[in-house]
């Protein structure tokens, strides 16, 4: 079985190889560490909100309110980081929104990635006319405001969690598509796939086991910075009051609810915007980290 | 170089149907009856008929859609249902506005934007380096709004120098442009400094400075012009990202642009509105792509359109 066993090695040695090398890499690399901590505090904020938060996010406190108005921050211990407009508590909420943030940034991503590469990948595989017809699609859908059709699409929609994954979503996939498009162009010239070509092996065990895996660090570096960008945009949408619905505590509403109350409380304003910034900026940084280290062009520089 | 043109052209064509396709299925799934938002409660059967009748909402899919395209051909959009005033002239209005602020913001990207990226990477691994592309990092990941509730804070409350909001005079115009221009600043520096760095690594640099010009000749008239292609790809897709931009910061700040216009429409289901700022928004980025595109091809005469 000669065959079997150069496929074997063919198509798992180089995943493997870049794999073990990428792991080598990410921990001598500062922007990765800093920006996986980053991810991991709010991964662990999320999972574990009820015993973070000293309170339910939803709750109108009887006593969060002194004289009708919001509580500063650290001005009565039961709350905090103070109330806000409704005396709920701003510590729970902004604990809880990570939960939001965080589903509709991995959700809608998954997602877009998902079509990305089911359209991409044999789209620079094969060429032709299917290449012609997937790039001419993700051409049209590149041409609008990538947010000004998510707001358009999320408000023709019922509103509810999924209307706001595909919303985003489906501005989203575009790029993975083009993305790995020219990833499957450059490893079609690959030896190891015109060997399994040569060979006999069928395309599409090609493309399961050879372009796939082996396009999985530049996927996963577009995959970390489309994170970042969806919990921006869902930040935004709930901001103008098109995302989440209350009561779900979400960071972009809480900031739109606190607008009012800015030169009162400008810490309504400024406490969830500050957890938006901190979750863009912890994949952000993280994707940044992982490209610095997967493009060899860059090797050396730093 | 004519050949390449028109390869581009082409190209384009199909993308503009397909625009056209879109900003017209987004009428028909928008939720909610243009009958009941155009009548509100004066609905009765006879009128409502006779207004479908007239709008041409009763024939076929297709003879509408080709309807919606020679409109549109003609830049007749219908009538906004909130405020009875022809699409045209509402659209018109809010791109001059978003066009003020979205110009004064690209100038801003491109004065700060490509020296700072371009020091950064002459000054490769100082703190400078780092420092800049630190505050580069949180330019593009603080979300527009909050950036704009700062700068409203700071400048607008606490040291009450410029108006909250509203639209006119310059003054106006400072705290909308500087909070739309932080993004595309921060891509710019971080865009050109890489494409700097690479370049400097290049041999005819390094013979630029074996022949003992002076660095600021070496950087500015041999690294910098050879960074622009990429610099310039940026600066095209960003017009794209202005526009996106200006949709929450033209309602922080009511500025009356393409951005207030579009949240106030599909705030009221005002179909038309709606429709009719997506589309001509979707083909300004499409023209400006080719304008990009074009560019390069004078810009770099290896670059042809395959």
């Amino acid at each position: 079985m000669a065959v079997e066993s150069i496929e074997v090695r063919n198509e798992v040695l180089p995943f493997v190889r870049s794999m073990t090398e990428l792991g080598r890499r990410a921990r001598r690399s500062k922007s990765t560490i800093i920006g996986f901590i980053m991810v991991f505090v709010m991964i662990l904020m999320a999972i574990f909100a009820p015993w973070i938060a000293p309170h339910d996010p939803a709750i109108q406190h009887e006593d969060g309110l002194q004289y009708g108005i919001p509580y500063r921050p650290f001005e009565n211990p039961k709350f905090l980081l103070g109330t806000d407009h409704l005396g709920r508590d701003v510590l729970s909420r902004v604990v809880y929104g990570s939960r939001i943030s965080l589903l509709i940034g991995f959700t809608s991503v998954a997602f877009a990635t998902a079509i990305g590469l089911l359209l991409g990948i044999p789209s620079g595989y094969y060429g032709g006319a299917l290449d012609m017809a997937v790039m001419r699609f993700t051409d049209i859908v590149m041409a609008f405001p990538s947010f000004l059709l998510t707001m358009a699409t999320v408000s023709s929609l019922k509103p509810s969690l999924w209307s706001l994954l595909f919303s985003i979503a489906i501005v989203r996939w575009a790029g993975t598509a083009r993305l790995s498009r020219s990833l499957a162009l450059t490893l079609k010239e690959q030896e190891y796939v015109t060997a399994a070509q040569a060979i006999g092996i069928k395309d599409r065990r090609i493309l399961w086991k050879y372009i796939l895996p082996n396009s999985f660090a530049p996927i996963m570096v577009n995959l970390t910075m489309g994170i970042a960008g969806a919990i921006l945009v869902e930040a935004s949408l709930s901001f103008l009051g098109l995302g989440v619905q209350p009561p779900t505590p979400s960071w972009g509403m809480m900031v739109n609810e606190a607008r009012g109350y800015m030169f009162l409380r400008p810490s309504l304003v400024f406490i969830p915007s500050f957890a938006i910034a901190f979750a863009v900026l912890g994949f952000s940084v993280l994707g940044d980290g992982l490209r610095d280290i997967l493009d060899p062009r860059l090797r050396g520089t730093n | 170089m004519q050949k390449y043109l028109i390869k581009r052209l082409l190209i384009a064509v199909p993308t503009i149907i397909g625009i056209t396709i879109v900003a017209f299925i987004l009428m028909y799934v928008l939720p909610g009856d243009p009958m009941a938002v155009l009548m509100g409660d004066r609905l009765d059967q006879q009128t409502v008929e006779m207004l479908r009748k007239e709008m041409g909402l009763d024939d076929p899919l297709h003879i509408q859609y080709f309807r919606f395209v020679g409109n549109a051909m003609k830049g007749n959009f219908g009538k906004s249902y909130q405020t009875n005033r022809p699409v045209k002239d509402m659209v018109k209005s809010g791109f001059k506005a978003t066009v003020q602020v979205g110009a004064a913001a690209y100038i801003i990207s491109i004065v700060l934007g490509i020296p700072l990226g371009a020091y950064a990477a002459v000054r490769h691994n100082t703190w400078v380096d780092t420092g800049s592309m630190f505050v580069a990092m949180l330019g593009i990941c603080v979300p527009p709004f909050v950036v704009g509730l700062l700068l409203l804070y700071i400048f607008g409350f606490r040291y009450p120098v410029l108006p909250l909001a509203g639209y006119g005079t310059l003054k106006h115009l400072i705290l909308p442009a500087v909070t739309l221009g932080v993004r595309p600043t921060a891509m710019l520096a971080r865009i050109t400094r890489s494409g700097m760095l690479e370049v400097l690594r290049q041999d005819y640099v390094r013979t630029a400075r074996a022949k003992g010009l002076k660095d600021r000749i070496v950087v500015g008239r041999h690294a910098l012009k050879n960074t622009l292609i990429p610099v310039i790809t940026v600066m095209g897709g960003q017009i794209s990202g202005l526009l996106s931009g200006s949709v929450v910061i033209e309602s922080i700040f009511s500025w009356p642009g393409i951005g207030k216009v579009s949240v106030e429409a599909i705030g009221a289901r005002d179909f038309p509105v709606v429709q009719a700022t997506v589309l001509l928004s979707a083909l300004v980025v499409v023209v400006i792509n080719i304008l990009v595109d074009i560019s390069y091809g004078f810009m770099d005469p290896r670059i042809r359109y395959d």
